[in-house]
């Protein structure tokens, strides 16, 4: 089965996936042709290109499977948690015991792309008073409403604070609704003043440690409510162990990205890698087929690597990618317009980071959650990308915007300020893209090819 | 005396005048909007960026109470430290030399959310002491509370006056520009009268003068009390405060319909308008403004025909 890496077409993929299952393929219980995606209405497959290892195979089928899996997962018995604005920590506390599965109501942002809009669900949100001057993330607002996706939740958490306006604002709307929301308070990440005390974020950041110690009374709290929900403790050490799996995931993750992106090959597609870089976000619903589905990616990766064999041709030029996209074509665009992405923060990036296992866990997970970009200034930010940048050797940067995101709006220019202060020769442009972004795409692909050039071209001059 | 800017109801003048400086609240004016808006940006964040960053040997205390007045701060304070030189490499936004002060007003309620309020206008005081306020003593809070600064208050949104031949509304909404203010007037020259001003700044933002020897026993509990326990916003959450202060008001002064405004990419007051709506069961109006410095043509339409279909 160790073809040379190619990014097939959907109807391509039908005819190797024969193949494959005719040399005796064997797949998770989710498994089987991506195909059969489109007829379930994610119509977006038909133009995408996809990674033709089994073990994209295997990951895509996670991700397009994950309502189905929450529908069957209730079906068990089992209490779903809709963990909103959360990106890596109350799903840690809720897979501390077996009966609760966590999901993130948030990744329904991607469904009007997938769907290429046929389910309505920023119409929907829309005639709720949520316009398209909020954030594609609106479409979540639709999902609840038409309950034609994910299961309603048992539980639904929401962090707020130091975080987007939007998300806030629809999650209000979605209380109004008759969804009742626990709230959690995350502040905004501020180092220590004189006579504080300070601590060393994992991602790289500094904290006053009254600032985790208030998280971790949050964290208290949303532990009681997760109790309740389960119907059994979670003690400490339930935590602590729900941590220790959460990091064997998330240094999966991390040796995938050092692969890929440290690889001058570029063994995997960006695609793929934008959905891997989200698993350790909520497992997509089931931890325990994450791992699997990392540790597999990992392994086609590392013989792809030994091999020197890569997707596209060693001369494509390494752009670091600064947001994430909701429509899924753009990493297609980048790599047909002769660039790779070697590195990128999709705004996930703090949940790749090993939590510490050496203090309190609840202490950890605050550490965790202020680790977070959007807690934090965009100077903060700013600096991690200009690490990663530099760590993976990128020859320029794209930054995207999110149509109606509020920290979009001058985040962009302050971290292109850093960037050009600390990489003062990487080219940066940004623009933005919207969730179906047809009528946009000869622009972007004009700008990307125009960027692309410009690396070309001072490759060429001495 | 140096002057302490600041636009939120959530910061108390009176703690900042008895610190020994002078409060000052931003007058804020779409003057200062400027055409350098970036796509996404709240006109009014820009219009307090604009303005501040003119004002030298001045402090300013921004609230962390929406992202885009959270990231103002951060924008002002790099400006600043880039007038100071300090360009040469990324410095944090908030270090010691900025003037540039980021109160994080929790957005929850709970008890937890409500010490943590306290402890930030702790961390404010000792803001204020290191750039060259005084630690407050016994007298220092009894002349502040004397002195009538509790409030925040906004001359420019206040209504003209209750005439009682005019259609009692409601107006609602956050900050306001100066220029913006031509709303009430446009509402009473078509035959309304602002009953009821939930504008930030006015009726909803106003607290009630405690006593001066409670506050002088315990200020930081005096001053979370009257402040965050009182006042209703649409970045609390959950934001049940607003209909609470609204409701009642709006059965007992018998208004009939209500103006809601927001500025272009303000999401928390533009979703507020469906759910008050709602709540109200009244007639309601939203107006969008931008950064300009005249109401536009079509939000003065859009009141003239609101005004029609009620009176």
């Amino acid at each position: 089965m160790n073809e040379a890496p190619a990014r097939l077409s959907l109807a391509e993929w039908d005819v190797r996936y024969d193949t494959l299952r005719q040399r005796g393929l064997r797949e998770a219980w989710y498994g089987g042709s991506l195909s059969r995606h489109v007829e379930h209405g994610d119509r977006r497959l038909l133009s995408l290109r996809f990674d033709n290892s089994p073990a994209a195979l295997r990951l895509w089928n996670l991700l397009l499977t994950e309502e189905e899996r929450l529908h069957a997962a209730r079906a068990g018995g089992k209490k779903i948690v809709g963990a909103m604005k959360d990106l890596g920590t109350v799903p840690i506390l809720a897979y501390a015991v077996p009966g609760l599965v966590a999901f993130y109501p948030d990744g329904a942002w991607w469904i009007p792309c997938l769907m290429e809009g046929s389910a309505g669900l920023l119409a929907k949100a829309g005639a709720l008073g949520i316009d398209d001057t909020f954030c594609p993330v609106r479409a979540m607002l639709g999902a609840f409403e038409t309950q034609r996706h994910f299961p309603i939740p048992d539980l639904l958490t929401c962090s707020v604070g130091a975080t987007c306006d939007d998300f806030s604002a629809i999650a209000q709307r979605l209380e109004h609704m008759g969804h009742p929301i626990h709230w959690w308070e995350i502040p905004h990440r501020r180092p220590a003043e004189p006579g504080e005390e300070q601590t060393l974020l994992p991602t790289g950041a500094t904290v006053a440690q009254s600032e985790i110690a208030f998280v971790a009374r949050e964290l208290e709290r949303l532990r009681r409510v997760l109790q309740d929900l389960a119907g059994r403790s979670i003690s400490l050490d339930d935590v602590s162990a729900s941590i220790r799996a959460a990091n064997v995931v998330r240094r999966l993750l991390c040796a995938l990205r050092d692969a890929v992106y440290g690889s001058p090959c570029c063994p995997l597609p960006a695609l793929e890698m934008l959905i891997a870089e989200v698993l350790p976000v909520h497992f997509c619903s089931d931890r325990s087929e994450t791992e699997a589905v990392l540790r597999e990616l990992l392994a086609e990766v590392v013989r792809r690597v030994h091999c020197g064999s890569g997707i596209l041709p060693q001369s494509a030029v390494r752009l670091f990618w600064v947001n994430p996209v909701a429509d899924l074509r753009i990493p297609r665009l980048v790599e047909d317009c002769g660039g790779r992405i070697c590195g990128a923060d999709y705004m996930f990036c703090h949940a790749q980071a090993t939590i510490p296992e050496n203090v309190p866990p609840l202490e950890a997970l605050a550490m965790a959650a202020l680790s977070d970009p959007m807690a934090g200034t965009a100077v903060d930010r700013g600096r991690w990308i200009c690490r990663e940048a530099r760590r993976f050797g990128a020859e320029a940067m794209v930054i995207s915007r999110i149509p109606g995101a509020s920290h979009c709006a001058t985040e962009g220019e302050i971290i292109r300020r850093v960037v050009t202060r600390e990489l003062p020769h990487l080219p940066v442009i940004e623009f933005e893209v919207p969730s179906v972004a047809d009528a946009l795409l000869p622009t972007l692909q004009t700008r990307v090819e125009a960027l692309i050039e410009t690396v070309r071209l001072r490759k060429v001059k001495p | 005396m140096k002057h302490v800017y600041y636009t939120s109801p959530f910061v108390p003048p009176v703690w900042i005048a008895a610190h020994g400086l002078k409060p000052c609240l931003m007058n804020v004016s779409a003057r200062d909007t400027g055409t350098g808006t970036s796509p996404g940006e709240c006109p009014y964040a820009r219009a307090v960026i604009n303005q501040a960053s003119r004002r030298d040997d001045s402090l300013f205390v921004l609230t962390a109470t929406c992202d885009q007045m959270r990231r103002a701060a951060e924008w002002l304070s790099l400006e600043f430290e880039q007038r100071r030189g300090k360009d040469e490499k990324a410095k944090d936004p908030y270090d010691l030399d900025s003037p540039v002060f980021l109160l994080n007003v929790p957005a929850t309620w709970h008890s937890a959310a409500r010490d943590r309020y306290r402890a930030e206008l702790a961390r404010l005081g000792r803001f204020l002491v290191r750039k060259g306020g005084r630690s407050p003593d016994a007298s220092d809070l009894r002349e502040s509370l004397r002195s009538g600064r509790l409030q925040l208050h906004v001359p420019h949104t206040d209504p003209v006056g209750v005439r009682t031949t005019a259609v009692p509304l409601a107006v609602v909404g956050g900050p306001l520009m100066e220029e913006h203010a031509e709303l009430y007037r446009v509402i009473e020259r078509n035959g309304g009268s602002v009953a009821l001003n939930g504008s930030e700044g006015c009726e909803r933002s106003q607290v009630t003068p405690g006593d001066a020897s409670e506050f002088v026993r315990d200020p930081l509990g005096m001053l979370t009390a009257l402040y965050f326990d009182s006042i209703g916003d649409a970045f609390r959450r959950p934001d049940s405060g607003l209909a609470r202060w609204l409701v009642p008001r709006i059965e007992q002064r018998s208004i009939r319909g209500v103006v809601f405004y927001a500025y272009t990419w303000c999401d928390l007051w533009r979703a507020q308008y469906v759910s008050l709506a709602e709540a109200v069961k009244l007639p309601s109006l939203l107006l969008e403004l931008g950064g300009e410095e005249r109401l536009s043509a079509g939000t003065i339409t859009r009141i003239q025909a609101f005004m029609e279909s009620l009176r």
